[in-house]
């Protein structure tokens, strides 16, 4: 524990120091003056409409809402804990599914040099990395405790009740995070398990698909009903882990609080079990950490040293090699992207990104369809459309052209700072387009929406890719390189989340006032002016923006 | 005495080492020469518990995966990677405590000393030369006084004086009756230093001479290390 406490507490004071010598402390100084300053409007704003609210009710008469029958609750208690339970077991099941690549990953090369060679047993090195991460996570769910007033004061729950989610949520991440380490030091050390553990995860999704089938047949039940009756089933409160963490929020909904406690405290006392498993397990998994971390320092390597780094595989014969024969100066970087995203697609068409999109558009649709019907399905093309809008801009995070800023080649191609940038954004667009366009166009079909509310959607996810990318691109130009990486991509997730909430307001309020599809396409409009914003003054930063 | 008996260490097909024994007599410097893919690194990464491999090492009789043997243990890696947010010197003191190390301090202030890292105290890691950072890690392996040191390519990258200091280390260390394993391909940064030689090619050890032997052979390592290596080459 002296190692760690002195490991953690100079690394955190070393990191603000070193935050302190840049322009960016100004920074993130005025993000915290906003918030403050927010949260003042916000709290003058709603205390005046308290009193206003209250002069009006005194004089108005206000017709109120029915009351919810006593079943209405109880079915919406269900749904909350049933929802609390599935989420909790997909963090769980992700958890262990990744924890022979997420395992190998939490340590450096320093640690090999500093922590493998120290007489400590692997399981004390391990658990090190571990309380390292977990206290990550517990520093990053702080987060959460600011968003306290807003689920008292907008969402109506009490307070014991949001005290309740975020305590299970942390419990949530803990129980992952351990379960990760239990299964990664016996996967490292007896690999016969490896594909044990990867078929069990399957395995276990495939059993509560099973069961739900067999539910649905034998009571004779539609799909959610089925899911009630299975899932919603008190009974399950007793399953270690998923079932007491579900359960802490179900009984917190029925203000239930001391069961509450005893699943919190069971949920703790399972943790403490996990890590004295792990302890007293053989771990031997030095030799794949040890690869993993050699392969993150040649990264690390190559980033400061600015050169791509070595493929660890080489690439397969069928793909084209010799394509790159078009593009002029700047605009190399276009015809660079365009020809890469086709070399390496699967019918030189989708890229992995692409077939995910694809998976996602089909898949929503028949759910959709499937629960609804087509009749119901009619403008819900929305749905799988704001789960792609959010994946792309969540892919978005990182500066677009930092490979290419990597090996100096944005600064050796002689021409134009701002076509080089402009051309590599393009490029960036045109991967974006080639991998909405082929699930849009089947969702739209499957769910028979509307062509221009499709056309609408195109838009606004191209837009608003273009926009966070420049964004990214001026960030990524202009944040000193000696910062950290993590306040790197603090600071992008930061600068465009508050972006991202002019278009996304703008696309809802015309969206309900008007149309979707001229919502959309008026806040498409702002993201491309946004954007071209963003991208000219990062071309003054290339170079001088000289030729 | 540390000895490793009948090493192998397979990749899939390919052996990085093959079969190997060999016995690091104590108070004494053995080099381990060999062309780059030879399987030296390996060799010093299965000593310090890093790899699985089959046969065995041990370390004055401990098995060298335990925590008993890692205290004997001194590790300098070829590539020097230091924590970036820890200073020159909270580094020496993160060893301290992994290695629970008491009256270290004027030990630690004495390696800086005379690896020219006194005024570097407070440089991070990620602040410093790769040079320094070789310098460092050296200091860091040897905080702990292991009884056992070993070197990977410990010159690359050292500049004329921290090479001259850390040669004279070298004497110094064998005198105290600390046992050193040097791994290099470079044969002239160990001449006149070395009580023992493996030659390594392919993952096996060609020859272990001892330095008093090929005296009287009227041999030099450099002439010894080539006649074995191209012999080997050439399938003689």
């Amino acid at each position: 524990m002296r190692l760690l406490g002195y490991y953690l507490f100079h690394t955190i004071v070393n990191g603000i120091k070193k935050l302190f010598r840049t322009w960016v402390a100004v920074l993130l100084g005025f993000f915290v003056v906003c918030g403050l300053l927010g949260g003042v409007v916000g709290y003058t704003l709603g205390s005046l409409e308290g009193e206003y609210s209250s002069s009006y009710e005194e004089d108005t008469y206000i017709e109120e809402d029915l009351p919810l029958t006593p079943e209405d609750t109880a079915a919406m208690m269900t749904v909350l804990e049933m929802a609390a339970g599935g989420i909790i077991l997909l963090v769980l099941l992700l958890n262990v599914y990744s924890a022979d690549k997420s395992g190998t990953k939490i340590f450096t090369m320093p640690d090999v040099q500093f922590l493998f060679t120290a007489p400590m047993k692997p399981q004390s090195v391990l658990l090190f990395r571990v309380v390292l991460q977990m206290g990550a996570t517990l520093l990053a769910s702080v987060y959460l405790l600011f968003q306290i007033p807003n689920l008292v004061l907008n969402l109506g729950l009490d307070m014991g009740m949001v005290l309740t989610l975020i305590a299970c949520w942390i419990l949530t991440l803990a129980l992952g995070q351990l379960l990760t380490v239990l299964v990664y030091t016996l996967i490292a050390t007896h690999p016969r398990f490896r594909p044990v553990v990867r078929y069990g995860v399957f395995g276990t999704v495939g059993v509560l698909g099973a069961l739900l089938y067999g539910t649905m047949q034998v009571q004779q039940l539609s799909l959610p009903a089925a899911a009630v009756w299975l899932f919603g089933s008190p009974y399950t409160r007793l399953i270690p882990g998923v079932g007491w963490l579900k359960a802490m929020v179900g009984f917190a909904a029925e203000g239930d609080w001391l069961p509450v406690v005893g699943c919190g405290l069971a949920t703790v006392a399972l943790c403490a079990l996990i890590v004295f498993l792990t302890w007293r397990m053989k771990a031997d998994f030095y030799e794949d950490a040890l690869a993993a971390a050699t392969e993150k320092q040649e990264l690390l390597n190559a980033a400061a040293e600015g050169r791509a780094a070595k493929r660890k595989k080489e690439r397969a014969d069928r793909i084209h090699r010799d394509v790159l024969r078009h593009g002029q100066g700047g605009w190399m970087f276009l015809h660079k992207g365009v020809v890469n995203h086709h070399r390496f697609a699967a019918l030189r068409v989708l890229s992995p990104t692409g077939i995910t999109y694809f998976c996602v558009y089909v898949l929503a649709s028949v759910l959709i369809l499937l629960l609804g019907g087509t009749e119901e399905a009619d403008g819900l093309l929305w749905v799988p459309a704001v789960v792609v809008a959010v994946i792309a801009f969540f892919r978005n995070l990182g500066n677009p052209v930092e490979e290419d800023m990597r090996g100096h080649l944005l600064y050796l191609v002689p021409d134009s700072p701002r076509k080089k940038l402009l051309a590599a954004l393009l490029a960036g667009s045109y991967a974006t387009f080639m991998d909405v366009l082929p699930g849009l166009v089947v969702a739209t079909l499957l769910l028979q929406g509307s062509v221009m509310e499709a056309v609408g959607w195109l838009a606004f996810i191209l837009t608003l890719d273009f926009m966070v990318s420049a964004l990214g691109l001026l960030l990524g130009m202009g944040l000193p390189s000696s910062l950290p990486d993590q306040v790197h991509r603090l600071l992008q997730l930061m600068c465009k989340m508050l972006l991202v909430m002019l278009p996304m307001v703008m696309a809802l309020v015309l969206g309900f006032m008007w149309s979707v599809t001229a919502g959309l396409l008026t806040a498409a409009g702002v993201q491309m002016v946004l954007g071209l914003a963003f991208f000219l003054p990062a071309g003054a930063l290339l170079h001088g923006g000289r030729r | 005495m540390l000895e490793v008996s009948h090493l192998t260490k397979r990749y899939g097909k390919v052996f990085a080492n093959q079969n190997i024994s060999f016995a690091l007599p104590e108070g004494s410097i053995t080099v381990l020469l060999g062309p780059n893919g030879a399987g030296k690194s390996t060799t010093l990464k299965a000593i310090m518990g890093f790899l699985r491999y089959e046969g065995n090492i041990t370390v004055d009789g401990l098995p060298n995966k335990g925590v008993a043997a890692k205290r004997l243990l001194g590790y300098v890696p070829e590539m020097p990677a230091l924590y970036p947010n820890l200073t020159v010197a909270e580094h020496l003191e993160f060893v301290a405590r992994a290695y629970r190390l008491k009256d270290y301090k004027a030990y630690a202030d004495e390696l800086l000393d005379r690896m020219e890292l006194t005024d570097k105290k407070k440089k991070f890691g990620d602040e410093l030369s790769k040079g320094m950072q070789q310098k460092l890690s050296i200091c860091c392996a040897l905080l702990p006084r292991p009884k056992y040191v070993l070197f990977d390519e410990p010159m690359i990258g050292l500049d004329p004086h921290a090479i001259k200091e850390l040669k004279a280390m070298f004497t110094e260390m064998r005198a105290a009756g600390c046992t050193l394993l040097i791994s290099t391909h470079i044969i002239d940064s160990v001449d006149a230093l070395w009580d023992q030689a493996l030659i390594m090619q392919a993952g096996q050890v060609l020859a272990a001479v001892d330095a008093h032997w090929l005296e009287q052979a009227g041999e030099t390592l450099e002439q010894l290390f080539f006649r074995l290596t191209e012999q080997s080459a050439e399938g003689v």
